[in-house]
């Protein structure tokens, strides 16, 4: 009979404790290799550092993967649902409310190797056929040049579609020298830089306060804190880590 | 004239309660507001303080604004002056979107509790801060969808667009560009071109003018505001292009109206900016009854905003 009362008492233990520990539904756009999918679950250095700070201030997180589109109509109307590493849209943050930066991103043209030269102003896109990741930031910067191009509903299609030539210029924030073997037959270079932009953890607007609060505390240096450079060296990604904290000022710990 | 009932406002659980008693003195609240040469502006100011004058006992209040949309500096005197005269709240409609945010922290530190209206401060420097700003708006994005889906159900498909949006620094600025960017898409049509008008007539006479010597095959420009749809009216009339070139506005102005009516522009939208007024100082009076902390505040209350155009 004892064993029944202490079986009791355990699970009215688990139990409070779950109670205290606020858990968020966080969706999240695959964004290889940051963001990836492992045995039908989200996975990769974003998913595994964020998973950490969270829970460093007592955040429990669960995870569903979601294309972004839909993501960032879910996040408007799901209570305590959060997008990790959604871009920033100045619409959008009507909204919903952009809670912390996690990622600078760069934002750059690609060709396929030696059908372009290289670049140096965005005027020279107005020549080509032009593919584009559908990015507000990026939309205003090629609207404002007045360049046409294609918006791409799907990024991590993009760079398939620049090597099966349909168009003569990707723009996107995928980098192709972190995806592409090298065995691969129509490489692709980077011709142009256009911009740094930043991804973010974007929530729900009711979001409660000390839940909110902790998430803030939790993204001072995004997913690349201190405590998760061991996730950044496990996914071979370190050089990513350092120089992500070396652009953000704050030197990585050795 | 036909309105279409585009965004309901969520509910307002928080502003159910529109009386409260205070044990001394009323609470002074401060509205700091943009362009007073503009008639939006105007109007929010009215429904402010037709709301003050309706409930004496609950407040204090004070309206002002700068002459110039973009008068950052004449804002943030404003707010200084303010605070040395010991305010509870300040509801800001801020004339730039990062630039205000300093004297806005100021003001939290000086124990004011500020409230963001109408156009939101950057989500992007207030995490950076760490420091919550309610927003009591429009989903200006939603309103701009519901404009430019009406102009371009007008044009064919391929057609080529302009738009004139107010200041870079205005986050309902950007919105509203990005609205009409999203109906333009969807009806397969492409933006020709971008440029600021400022929120000004004049400023959009000048960008409408630009863009159309660009792109002489432009059939439509809209506009990020009333003011600059007049302007845009003005310079499609001096190229002799009035009813080639589609115009649409934002804000539903009183001086708006009779183009509306004579269809020189098709259509704008309705943010109800003395009803935004009014749900910023119960949003205020509300917390300051409550002692509710600044980082306890909701993160937007979501106000209407509707389409009009000629029946």
């Amino acid at each position: 009979m004892k064993w029944m009362i202490f079986l009791l008492w355990g699970c009215l233990l688990t139990g409070s404790s779950w109670a205290a520990s606020p858990v968020i539904e966080v969706y999240a756009d695959l964004y290889p290799p940051f963001i990836i999918l492992q045995g039908g679950q989200l996975s990769g250095p974003y998913i595994d550092a964020f998973t950490q700070l969270a829970k460093e201030q007592g955040i429990d997180v669960h995870y569903q993967a979601m294309p972004v589109r839909r993501l960032m109509k879910r996040l408007a109307v799901q209570p305590n649902s959060c997008g990790l590493a959604v871009n920033f849209a100045p619409g959008e943050a009507e909204t919903i409310r952009y809670i912390g930066r996690v990622a600078p991103i760069t934002l750059a043209v690609y060709a396929r190797a030696g059908t372009v030269g290289k670049m140096v102003n965005l005027e020279q896109l107005r020549q080509y056929r032009v593919g584009a990741i559908d990015v507000a930031e990026l939309n205003e910067l090629l609207d404002n040049a007045a360049i046409r191009y294609e918006p791409l509903a799907k990024a991590g299609n993009g760079i398939a579609m620049l090597q099966a030539n349909r168009f003569d210029l990707l723009v996107s924030d995928v980098l192709p020298e972190l995806l592409m073997a090298k065995s691969e037959r129509v490489t692709i270079e980077r011709v142009m830089v256009l911009a740094r932009v930043e991804r973010w953890l974007a929530c729900h607007p009711e979001l409660s306060p000390a839940t909110l609060n902790g998430l803030r505390k939790a993204l001072p240096v995004g997913v690349f804190a201190d405590s998760v450079q061991g996730i950044w060296s496990r996914y071979g990604l370190l050089p990513v880590y350092d120089q992500v904290r070396r652009e953000w000022g704050t030197p990585a710990p050795h | 004239m036909k309105w279409l009932r585009l965004w309901c406002c969520l509910p307002l659980l928080l502003l159910t309660q529109s009386s409260w008693v205070w044990a001394s003195d009323p609470p002074a609240v401060a509205i700091v507001l943009k362009s007073m040469q503009n008639e939006f502006f105007v109007q929010m100011a009215d429904g402010a303080k037709a709301y003050a004058s309706a409930h004496p006992e609950q407040l204090r209040l004070t309206v002002e604004g700068v002459k110039a949309e973009t008068d950052v500096s004449g804002q943030e005197l404003i707010i200084r002056r303010l605070l040395e005269q010991k305010i509870d709240a300040l509801i800001i409609v801020p004339t730039d979107s990062v630039a205000m945010l300093p004297v806005l922290m100021q003001a939290i530190a000086a124990g004011v509790l500020v409230i963001n209206m109408d156009n939101k401060l950057d989500d992007r420097a207030l995490a950076l801060e760490g420091v919550n700003i309610p927003f009591v708006g429009p989903s200006n994005f939603a309103g701009a969808r519901s404009v430019g889906d009406f102009v371009a159900k007008k044009l064919p498909a391929g057609s080529r667009v302009g738009l004139i949006e107010g200041p870079p620094g205005s986050i309902n600025a950007r919105a509203r560009s990005d609205g009409f960017r999203a109906a333009l898409r969807s009806a397969g049509l492409s933006v020709a071109g971008i440029r600021s008008g400022y929120w000004d007539v004049e400023q959009g006479r000048l960008a409408a003018a630009d863009l159309l010597q660009a792109e002489p095959g432009l059939r439509a420009l809209l506009c990020g505001n009333d003011n600059m749809a007049i302007g845009a009216v003005q310079a499609v009339a001096a190229a002799g292009k009035q009813g080639q070139v589609l115009i649409a506005g934002y804000d539903h102005i009183p001086g708006i109206r009779r183009y509306i009516q004579d269809g020189r522009v098709l259509a704008t939208a309705d943010q109800y900016p003395n009803r935004q007024a009014e749900y910023a100082i119960e949003l205020a009076l509300h917390a300051l009854a409550q002692g509710t902390k600044q980082a306890d505040l909701p993160g937007i209350v979501q106000t209407p905003v509707q389409l009009v155009t000629l029946p």
